[in-house]
């Protein structure tokens, strides 16, 4: 009796957590639709308006996030240079360094440290933004006088955000791939007209997509959880640091969570398509 | 035009809080200064915030020139929002703008008005409450009262047809109040100004703006009109 209690009562637990993930999803989802309906429904709200303040946060999450970019790029851009080439010269395979680099870091470590980056950066600020506009009744003070919060603060923010990320994965991706050579120059003897080949062979148009989807999405995730988050705070400065602390732990989760299942569908796509499968 | 303000059947609880209105049904006054008065915690800013739109009743109806606003949705009510000004009795200005900008967003957001009007609405506000020597400075960098000023001015920046104030007098020295009083009726003349609800806690103050009082008690209204108590010799 007691171990059929103990087994349906974790099951109980499971489904309430799986409910409850639905739920956040889909009221996320719903932020994102309600969102962008109230950015475009009513011509007449002030679109410069809206504009300013979607540079500014390109401004504060990408502009400023590029020297920590910087660092970062060229230390696993190099990191990948020096571990793959040795390997792959032992193997005879120096011309696959290429593709190694382009799977490495422009498909799989790219998008994740940006959007590691963007969420450290960028999502704790906004969640914590957002959360003291509604304790300070900013966001109130916004719907009296006639301007819509989503249209206002949140859309700005995702689109402002997409635009950052996809940005800082491109100047990711160039810097690990060309500086993380040149910073391993001395302890490397390759080529570069040799590696440059071997890059541009790698490359292929599926590449593209998955950049812009990985990167795209990342960018929409981490901005509309810590946007969710921080609308979620009801009168108490307290609440501020527990709802940042969850959008950054939601948004690793959903980040990671989208870039495995992107990953695995794409490879499941090309071993379809060699006929593996 | 916001002409009727009606409620009907009206309930409000905050989540799993003690009602604060039940089955209130009234239509409120018109072109009136209306002080709404009761104890505190009876759901005096609770009413002016439906008034305002700001929350939604949980059942029954709020009426605007007979239109439900309850079934309308952002854009729907934008309209007579735009009609609305509401000042807070704390917070409400924008952190990251400047006192000038705070006035400034309504009007630039919605484009009603030409940029260089807005500019001159922005200046005569400014000099009128005498924010023009902070106008370049930001909430957290200005005094309470001014900032509590601001938030007045900012809610009569639109012109508004319907004017609700939140404790507007706490926090204003003698010529804030008389500023405020005299802008009040300058815009009843001149500016399109109907309807005045407002709460204080000070009776001196309330009694030279209002014409008629809404007591909150016992989770319903009881609406006062003051000229028929004058004219009863009450």
């Amino acid at each position: 009796m007691k171990v059929t209690q103990f087994f349906f009562s974790h099951i109980d637990e499971l489904g309430r957590k799986v409910i409850n993930i639905v739920l956040y999803t889909l009221n996320v989802l719903q932020m994102v639709y309600l969102s962008f309906r109230a950015a475009f429904y009513d011509q007449t709200q002030g679109f410069r308006t809206i504009v300013s303040v979607i540079s500014a946060q390109v401004y504060f999450t990408g502009w400023q996030a590029m020297p920590l970019i910087t660092v970062l790029a060229l230390a696993t851009g190099g990191i990948v240079i020096i571990q793959s080439a040795a390997q792959l010269s032992l193997l005879g395979g120096a011309s696959m360094v290429g593709n190694l680099m382009v799977v490495i870091i422009v498909r799989e470590l790219g998008p994740l440290i940006t959007a590691l980056v963007v969420i450290a950066r960028s999502g704790t600020a906004v969640a914590s933004e957002v959360g003291s506009m509604r304790v300070n009744r900013e966001i109130e003070a916004l719907e009296s006088v006639g301007i819509n919060p989503l249209s206002y603060i949140v859309f700005p923010r995702i689109l402002g955000g997409v635009i950052s990320v996809l940005c800082l994965a491109f100047y990711f991706n160039a810097v690990a791939l060309i500086g993380g050579f040149f910073v391993t120059r001395l302890i490397n003897d390759m080529p570069f007209a040799f590696y440059l080949d071997s890059l541009a062979g790698a490359f292929a148009a599926e590449d593209v997509w998955l950049f812009l989807l990985k990167n795209g999405f990342s960018g929409m995730i981490i901005f509309v959880v810590s946007c969710y988050q921080g609308m979620l705070v009801q009168q108490s400065p307290h609440e501020v640091p527990q709802v940042t602390t969850k959008a950054v732990v939601n948004s690793i989760i959903y980040c990671v969570t989208f870039n495995l299942a992107t990953t695995t569908l794409f490879y499941l796509k090309q071993l379809i398509d060699l006929g593996l499968l | 035009m916001i002409d009727k303000l009606q409620f009907s059947n009206l309930n409000f609880h905050y989540d799993a809080g003690t009602p604060l209105f039940v089955d209130v049904s009234a239509h409120l006054p018109e072109f009136e200064n209306v002080h709404i008065v009761g104890e505190s915690g009876t759901g005096k800013s609770v009413f002016l915030k439906l008034l305002a739109g700001l929350i939604m009743p949980v059942s029954g109806e709020y009426f605007v020139n007979g239109q439900s606003v309850t079934e309308m949705s952002f854009e729907e009510f934008l309209p007579y929002r735009k009609r609305i000004g509401y000042s807070f009795d704390y917070g409400g200005l924008l952190a990251n703008r400047t006192i000038k900008d705070n006035l400034l967003l309504p009007l630039q957001y919605h484009g009603e008005v030409s940029t260089k009007e807005a500019d001159e609405r922005v200046d005569v506000m400014l000099h009128r409450f005498k924010l023009h020597t902070q106008r370049d400075r930001r909430p957290a960098a200005v005094s309470g009262s001014i900032r509590k000023t601001c938030i007045i001015a900012r809610s009569l920046i639109q012109h508004p047809e319907l004017l609700i104030l939140d404790d507007p007098f706490i926090g204003l020295d003698r010529e804030g109040v008389v500023v405020l009083l005299n802008t009040i009726d300058d815009h009843r003349k001149f500016k399109g100004l109907k309807h005045v609800f407002f709460t204080s806690r000070g009776e001196s103050v309330a009694a030279k703006l209002a014409t008629t009082s809404i007591k909150i008690e016992n989770q319903n209204l009881t609406i006062d009109s003051l000229e028929t108590r004058k004219a009863a010799g009450l």
